[in-house]
């Protein structure tokens, strides 16, 4: 391998480990050296998207794409610059363009899905994923997306089942680490997500999404929070079932046990300022006295 | 955002945020839980009728909300004209009791609460989807409060016809 060769593996694997000054550095020496370089504009546009600098990354990616209008990398950069500026419809008539060049490519047909998904098209996204998983179905992101798909239409045995598969395939990622809170979460089994979370933020510490995340799960699979489980488990729906049951207990207690509907409505009230009050006030505790 | 159910291959590649452009945060299963509670079945039927017009599928699903506004007028007459019928019927005071008035303010807010979730589970699947994506919501302050006047005019304006036509009659 060339120097340069080497230089541009040396740059990607610093942004991969997220060492962005490091990498910044190199890049500016690589680029002032070489400036026609499209592989040192293309490593400045992904460095430009994970640090948030979208100016810096479009420049790059326009520069990189007036050279070599087919770059696919180019391309495919330019559909997740897009996607991070909230652009959604430029996004899409951009990897549509990239599927007609690359038609099977499972990566592309995959990322169309995380797009599809965040639009919140879910049946276009599982329809993709599907896609992407015909073509490799080792695809992990495709599979990552049929799994979110899964979870979303209540389909938990569906979403274990390929969980499985994932952790087969990549046991250490860490996008898989957070597919595994995401069905362990939706299975109401907050006590094993945390567990999973707190490995996950041992890999990341830096992390705050997996700080909030964590934060969040303490919360959830705390003891304190064992009588608001109705309320965990169905949510708005057994808020208002509650209710119901609520009125028409204290509605029959009152027609034949008169003594015990004064109780009955204090015992309500009291279940639902706690509901309303100590969760915030429990995050607030272990947010400040460490997890 | 409308979409159909099922998305062949060959609709695969054909764009869909172009039509729709991009998409609306919504408004939380929260506060149309809250709104339902204490604004009754028309604001319901207004928050979650914004919330289908965020996600493009208001004119799909129009008749939902036709329908909902049909059995509100139905539901809300009857339970005024309990209210104002003097005495109430029989039937009603063997069920109720003493508690015949407070009743009909609980059947009512039920029937909001029940309204409220058969607007919401067509839907569910877009909250869940926000909350898995970490979309985050609109925030609901002045359209719920919007929605909770507008609703409680609609039940004062439908009590007091009711109240002025069982006076009428007796």
């Amino acid at each position: 391998m060339t120097d340069v060769g080497l230089l541009r593996q040396q740059i990607a694997l610093l942004i991969e480990r997220k060492r962005y000054g490091d990498a910044g550095r190199l890049l500016s020496e690589a680029i002032s050296s070489e400036p026609e370089d499209p592989g040192f504009k293309l490593l400045a546009a992904r460095l430009g998207i994970a640090t948030a600098d979208y100016r810096s990354a479009r420049d790059n990616l326009e520069a990189a794409l007036a050279q070599h209008p087919d770059n696919a990398e180019a391309r495919q950069l330019m559909f997740e610059l897009l996607c991070e500026t909230g652009q959604f419809v430029e996004a899409e008539q951009t990897i549509i363009g990239l599927l007609h060049d690359y038609p099977e490519e499972a990566y592309f047909y995959a990322l169309y899905a995380a797009l599809m998904l965040k639009t919140l098209h879910i049946d276009k996204a599982a329809a993709l994923a599907r896609e992407g998983l015909r073509l490799d179905p080792t695809s992990s992101l495709s599979q990552v997306i049929s799994l979110m798909v899964d979870v979303i239409e209540d389909r938990s045995h569906d979403a274990s089942r390929r969980l499985e598969e994932l952790v087969r395939e990549n046991p250490d990622a860490l996008h898989v680490a957070w597919s595994v809170v995401l069905v362990l979460q939706s299975r109401h089994r907050y006590a094993e997500a945390l567990q999973v979370l707190r490995g996950i933020f041992r890999s990341v510490p830096d992390d705050k999404e997996a700080v909030a995340a964590l934060i969040e799960m303490r919360v959830l699979s705390h003891w304190s929070m064992l009588p608001l489980t109705p309320l965990q488990r169905y949510g708005w729906v057994g808020s208002g079932v509650l209710w119901a049951v609520a009125v028409l207990s204290v509605f029959l207690a009152d027609r034949f046990a008169p003594q015990i509907t004064s109780s009955l409505v204090v015992f309500y009230l009291g279940y639902v300022v706690y509901s309303w009050l100590w969760p915030p006030m429990l995050k607030r505790w272990l947010s400040a006295r460490g997890f | 955002m409308s979409e159909d159910n099922h998305v062949g291959r060959a609709d695969l590649l054909s764009p869909v945020l172009g039509e729709t452009g991009p998409p609306e945060p919504l408004f939380s299963t929260r506060a149309e839980f809250l709104t339902a509670f204490f604004g009754g079945p028309f604001a319901i039927l207004l928050l979650s009728g914004m919330n289908a017009n965020f996600l493009g599928r208001l004119k799909p699903d129009l008749w939902r909300y036709v329908l909902g506004t049909a059995a509100s007028v139905f539901v809300v007459s009857f339970l005024a004209w309990l209210r104002a019928a003097d005495p109430p019927p029989a039937w009603y005071i063997d069920v109720a009791g003493d508690q015949a008035r407070q009743a009909v303010r609980w059947i009512s807010r039920l029937f909001a609460l029940v309204l409220w979730f058969l607007l919401w589970l067509p839907y569910r699947r877009y909250h869940k989807a926000a909350e898995v994506m970490g979309l985050g919501n609109r925030n609901p302050w002045k359209a719920a409060i919007a929605s909770v006047v507008f609703g409680m005019f609609v039940l004062f304006l439908i009590g007091l016809n009711v109240a002025f036509a069982v006076q009428g009659a007796s």
